[in-house]
């Protein structure tokens, strides 16, 4: 089995207000991926589906080579889940809490999760509702560890915690990828977090998914560019995805592209136009996840292998070109 | 020695981490027979994936400035003095690369450079 | 996994169980306070007939009455709280274990049942207690196993009712109250409209609630363990 997680098609519409609609997700086995999408996006939504926790109305959901709802308690035995709020039972102790999840899982490891628990510095006789928000991640991450599974799926699992906690909960995930080689699906807006140890990055944007590819690939193709003197009306049959266009910001001339699949040659395309290219900029990965979020995509000018963000036109974002401060990283 | 890499720049981590050993090397910082941490070692101190680190040793090891001996580690190897010097020759154009293009974005021309580097140069010769 | 969803059901229900022990405990005792005074007053026997046995008799049937009604109270109450935290977690935490819901509801009954014994053991000591402290006078015997054992039946039937109940969500149960308020109504409506429309008296007569009541609370109804014989002395 190649994949740890296909998912094809997949439709959901729990209300009016909010649907799933044609969702495809591939996350290849041994793989770190991290999902990415602005709040409301889906990728809690996602998450619970994958988990089984809710039914869509269509589409097919493959995890660790089998499907979910039919072969969910062989999937779920060998998938270790942190939610985003927590799960546990508050009215338990810690060392309570770690002996009831146990017993689900032929796996488990307990002494791994006795030494991870003193390693976490959790107090074995505080209930777990009395924990601190750190502490609770800590436990849930250990939860998850110890029983030793072939896949993690975490929902925000640093969210709201301090550096410390977030490098103590990271460092438990890695050094579990390192000696057992699982894989790991990870949703977060801390995309710098992301960044570091992601080597997939797939983006979810209002129930669809926007991008999907290897983190490198998505670090280095999607770039900023500053064009000036591109002729009005003039179509497009680009050499590369066109994603977003901006006009100038006033500061600084020539309008905004930010493209993907840029070649330094791609540059006398713009010349037999009569246009010139001023300035191309890298983007990391949180500059390139704000722009394909925020970039408008007027019909006219989809690239040819613009296979990038498929939006409605004018809805939501604004065309201001300055990437916002509140997203990202909080 | 692996404080800096930076997650935002075009080049890949593993490229990065490689890039520091081979300076390393080259610098003398590293001599043969020591042995690099291990990939799970790594990895957790930068906080970066294993594989990434695996995929540095890896280019390392086919570029020959490490031994992955399966099960020991992994060890520097002596990759010889030319291979040093075109090391540090190819980390002197990247610096030199990298202050043209700034340059260039702030108008600042190669030969005001030049003169800047002269003056640098020759305020550190009599220090 | 049995052992551990028996203890986190203990755990969630420990406190509330604990007034139903008590009194568990303290019915047998008080229904037998009528018949030391009874005994006390030292009534003599004439003739063969049992007088003071009619007063016991007529103490222990008054406080009879409470037992099912314990029952009922104690089944609902822990059905309630075996089901309080999966509800407060919204079930997150059951579903995203590796167990068939269905093995799990199983598995939480069981576990309900089982602390049942409990309160229906602490019953069983003061009924003991209750009938050794008393003489109980000829012609009467006292049943103490007998009681114990109708209300460990009445317990588990109550128990499983509202265990039912309280596995749905909110929505399952106001649908339900809902569906039941309106068979009520058609019930009790519906027969006399048809019976003057038809001519048939005895349709007008029927009514829908006393029937129910009855056909479930005498056997082979269900219910039929809560109205029957509640008495710890009879004869």
């Amino acid at each position: 089995m190649s994949n740890a997680i296909e998912i094809r098609g997949l439709n959901w519409r729990p209300s009016k207000a909010f649907a799933i609609e044609e969702l495809d997700i591939t996350v290849p086995s041994g793989a770190i991926y991290g999902f990415l999408g602005p709040n409301g996006s889906g990728k809690t939504s996602t998450i619970r589906l994958l988990m089984g926790m809710a039914k869509p109305q269509g589409g097919c959901i493959q995890v660790l080579g089998g499907r979910v709802p039919d072969d969910l308690h062989t999937t779920l035995a060998r998938t270790g889940y942190v939610p985003e709020r927590p799960h546990v039972i508050p009215a338990l102790t810690v060392d309570e809490a770690i002996r009831v999840h146990s017993a689900f899982f032929p796996s488990w490891d307990s002494g791994w999760a006795s030494g991870m628990k003193k390693e976490f510095r959790l107090p074995a006789d505080t209930r777990v509702g009395r924990l601190s928000k750190g502490e609770t991640g800590k436990l849930l991450m250990l939860l998850a560890l110890a029983q030793r599974p072939d896949l993690l799926v975490l929902d925000e699992p640093t969210d709201g915690l301090d550096p410390v906690v977030r490098r103590d909960v990271l460092t438990a995930v890695l050094d579990y990828v390192s000696e057992v080689g699982a894989t790991v699906f990870i949703s977060s807006h801390l995309v710098h977090e992301l960044e570091r140890f992601c080597d997939w990055v797939g983006v979810v944007d209002d129930g669809k998914i926007v991008a999907e590819m290897p983190m490198d690939t998505f670090k280095n193709e999607i770039k900023r560019i500053r064009v000036v003197g591109w002729p009005e009306n003039r179509d497009g049959d680009f050499p590369f995805g066109l994603l977003g266009r901006r006009p100038s910001d006033g500061m600084v001339a020539g309008e905004t592209w930010v493209v993907r699949g840029w070649q330094d040659q791609m540059t006398d395309f713009f010349t037999s136009a009569g246009a010139t290219v001023r300035e191309v900029t890298h983007l990391d990965l949180e500059e390139g996840f704000v722009e394909l979020l925020t970039s408008a995509r007027p019909e006219a000018w989809r690239g040819r292998n613009g296979d990038g963000p498929v939006r409605g036109e004018g809805d939501g974002y604004g065309t201001s070109g300055i990437p916002s401060e509140e997203r990202g990283e909080g | 020695m692996f404080e800096d890499i930076d997650p935002r720049s075009p080049t890949p981590l593993w490229g990065q981490i490689a890039a520091r050993v081979r300076v390393a090397v080259a610098a003398g910082e590293l001599r043969p027979g020591e042995i690099l941490p291990s990939v799970r070692e790594l990895a957790k101190r930068l906080r970066v994936n294993p594989a990434t680190v695996a995929q540095a040793y890896r280019e390392l090891a086919r570029e020959g400035f490490v031994e992955m001996r399966h099960g020991t580690g992994t060890f520097i190897k002596d990759v010889g003095e030319a291979r040093k010097d075109l090391e540090r020759r190819l980390r002197a154009s990247d610096l030199v690369r990298r202050m043209l293009e700034d340059g260039a974005r702030l108008g600042i021309t190669g030969n005001e450079l030049a003169d800047a580097f002269q003056e640098e140069v020759g305020s550190k010769v009599h220090e | 996994m049995f052992r551990q969803i028996l203890f986190v059901t203990w755990k969630a229900t420990r406190f509330g169980m604990i007034p139903f022990i008590m009194a568990a405990f303290g019915l047998p005792l008080l229904s037998v306070q009528g018949v030391r005074h009874a005994a006390a007053a030292g009534v003599p026997l004439e003739d063969g007939r049992i007088t003071t046995g009619a007063e016991v008799l007529e103490w222990v049937t008054e406080w009879s009455h409470l037992y099912p009604a314990l029952a009922l109270a104690l089944g609902a109450v822990l059905a309630l709280l075996v089901w309080n935290w999966d509800h407060r977690g919204t079930h997150v935490y059951p579903l995203s274990l590796p167990l068939p819901r269905w093995k799990y509801v199983l598995l939480k009954m069981g576990a309900g049942g089982v602390l049942l014994l409990i309160p229906v053991g602490v019953l069983w000591l003061g009924s003991l207690l209750a009938v050794s402290t008393v003489e109980i006078p000829d012609g009467l015997r006292a049943y103490p196993t007998a009681i114990t054992f109708r209300f460990l039946l009445a317990t588990l039937i109550a128990f499983a009712v509202f265990f039912a109940l309280a596995a749905g969500t909110i929505r399952t149960a106001v649908i339900l109250l809902i569906v039941w308020i309106a068979l009520v109504f058609l019930g009790e409506g519906v027969p006399p409209i048809l019976g003057g429309l038809l001519d048939m008296p005895r349709l007008s007569r029927f009514h829908f609630l006393d029937w129910i009541l009855n056909t479930s609370m005498s056997w082979p109804g269900p219910f039929e363990v809560f109205a029957g014989n509640w008495l710890l002395i009879d004869v």
